[in-house]
């Protein structure tokens, strides 16, 4: 079988095999309706596998499992905060960032048909929102702040426990889509006293099709799916057990694993990093390399462009992410780099790599003499 | 079905022809910032046949153009080299993916207005 060296967690995470294994059973045997729980010994066994999740996801981030609504992504966790609180309100203005998820970009720009105005705030050259920025777009008629904890492309980690306090010293609820952060660092809600926070599963080594939503007071929006009760009739529809349960096992495993896998990862990224520094030139990191999530690193490599890169890295079996997306029509650059204020040219010459608890030092090595030499190759083509 | 096939792949990975020529009579370089890529086609003509070589910063596609026109027309007369098209370069790749038809044509436009300066 074809080496594979995967470094594009950030993307989505291999699934656990425990985790499959705690899966397994709610496919078939275990298939019973959670709902049912009152006349059924089995919807019961569901039911107490459902809140045995709950609980693992609220202790992830230090809720209460009462403030936790299972939803079928990050995507999704992040569209019931922001429409969820729109819908409410009725009416307002909202403020996020440039560099946010397309989650949350195109979420808060789709609401602008329903009559709902924004504020997109620039970040530095560093990666980092300015909180001065936040603070002079809020409005009387600001209902929402919405800000992600680090950036899915850079790693950035944002100052959201300063935002917070801000949104809420003017009156204003607080969202953060903490996908790429959680289970990677520390994520503690009473810290960050946000009112909302996302989180997908896929992210930490759980199955894909499930995240939730923490939301301090389910009074503070309305669903965005009507249907039965389930979830508090927040997030109507039969809940996918597999999925919830998986989600369940991989917060648990996350969750004692956290020390050991932040440093793992911060020493291969460090490692990958320097050995790079060390054997070719012209390689800039985008955005700071402090305050930066564990598993990411980002760079522009001077003269490289990242297609190339990628596609020759593919053909031994080494899986990154680029900057930019070839279209018919033009290169599209990532809107993340270009509020970074990076060049169209930078961003083609962008690459992610994202670690992940799987990765080996063996890899790492083995990634680190194939890209070495496909830079030399490539800049040597260039002339 | 793949993406890119194995014959673009090939010249990808392994371009041939790439360098600078000596005594090269006529040259264009074709530079987008936007697409992040740089080409430059050299060329020179002996006895009505071309000597090409070329020089590439880009993507996959473009590198795997450049190396297709060298093994195309290098050493060929100059009329079978002043009529390159895209149709035979994306022939003998076995297709060229249509997301990248773009950075192909950058190539062989730098190929044949380097030509052209050299007839």
């Amino acid at each position: 079988m074809k080496k594979l060296v995967y470094l594009d967690n950030a993307a989505t995470t291999p699934l656990l095999t425990e985790v499959l294994d705690e899966m397994m059973p709610y496919f078939k045997d275990s298939f019973a309706n959670p709902m049912t729980y009152m006349q059924s010994s089995l919807g019961l066994d569901a039911f107490k596998a459902l809140e045995k999740a709950r609980n693992n996801a609220a202790s992830l981030i230090n809720a209460k499992p009462d403030n936790i609504v299972f939803t079928g992504s990050g995507t999704e966790s992040d569209n019931m905060a922001i429409k969820g609180v729109a819908f409410k309100k009725g009416k307002g203005h909202i403020i996020t960032s440039k560099f946010e998820h397309h989650a949350v970009l195109h979420t808060v720009q789709a609401l602008q048909r329903h009559g709902f105005s924004f504020t997109f705030v620039d970040i530095d050259k560093s990666g980092f929102v300015d909180i001065n920025q936040i603070e002079d777009a809020i409005r009387d008629d600001t209902i929402l702040i919405s800000i992600m904890h680090a950036n899915n492309e850079i790693g950035t980690i944002q100052p959201i426990e300063e935002i917070s306090r801000l949104a809420h010293k003017n009156g204003i609820l607080f969202h953060t889509d903490a996908v790429q952060s959680c289970a990677h660092i520390d994520v503690d809600v009473e810290k960050i006293e946000c009112d909302f926070l996302s989180i997908s599963a896929h992210k930490f080594n759980g199955p894909k099709g499930v995240g939730f939503l923490y939301i301090k007071d389910k009074g503070s929006i309305y669903p965005l799916i009507d249907g039965g009760a389930q979830e508090w009739g927040l997030r109507a529809a039969t809940h996918n057990m597999p999925g919830i349960v998986g989600l369940g096992k991989a917060c648990e495993i996350a969750q004692n694993n956290l020390g050991f896998q932040k440093e793992k990862l911060i020493n291969l990224r460090d490692y990958f990093l320097n050995t790079l520094l060390q054997n070719i030139d012209g390689i800039n990191v985008n955005g700071s390399i402090h305050n930066r999530l564990p598993q990411n690193l980002n760079i522009r490599l001077d003269g490289i462009n990242n297609d190339a890169l990628l596609l020759g890295m593919n053909r031994y079996g080494i899986i990154a992410a680029g900057g930019s997306a070839c279209t018919a029509t033009d290169t599209v650059p990532s809107h993340v780099l270009i509020a970074l204020g990076l060049t169209p040219e930078e961003a083609s010459s962008s690459v992610r790599f994202s670690f992940g608890i799987e990765n080996t030092q063996e890899e790492i090595e083995y990634a680190l003499d194939i890209i070495i030499s496909l830079v030399k190759k490539l800049r040597l083509l260039r002339g | 079905m793949e993406i890119y096939s194995e014959k673009l792949m090939d010249c990808f990975l392994e371009p041939r022809g790439f360098g600078d020529l000596e005594d090269y009579q006529c040259s264009f370089e074709i530079t987008s910032q936007e697409d992040g890529i740089n080409v430059v086609f050299f060329a020179k003509v002996d006895d009505n046949l071309v000597n090409i070589s070329y020089k590439v910063g880009g993507c996959s596609v473009i590198i795997a153009v450049c190396c297709a026109i060298f093994d195309l027309y290098n050493k060929k007369p100059l009329n079978i080299a002043k009529s390159a098209n895209i149709d035979e370069i994306s022939s003998y790749l076995d297709g060229v993916p249509s997301e990248k038809q773009r950075c192909a044509t950058y190539a062989l436009r730098a190929f044949l207005e380097t030509i052209n300066r050299c007839a």
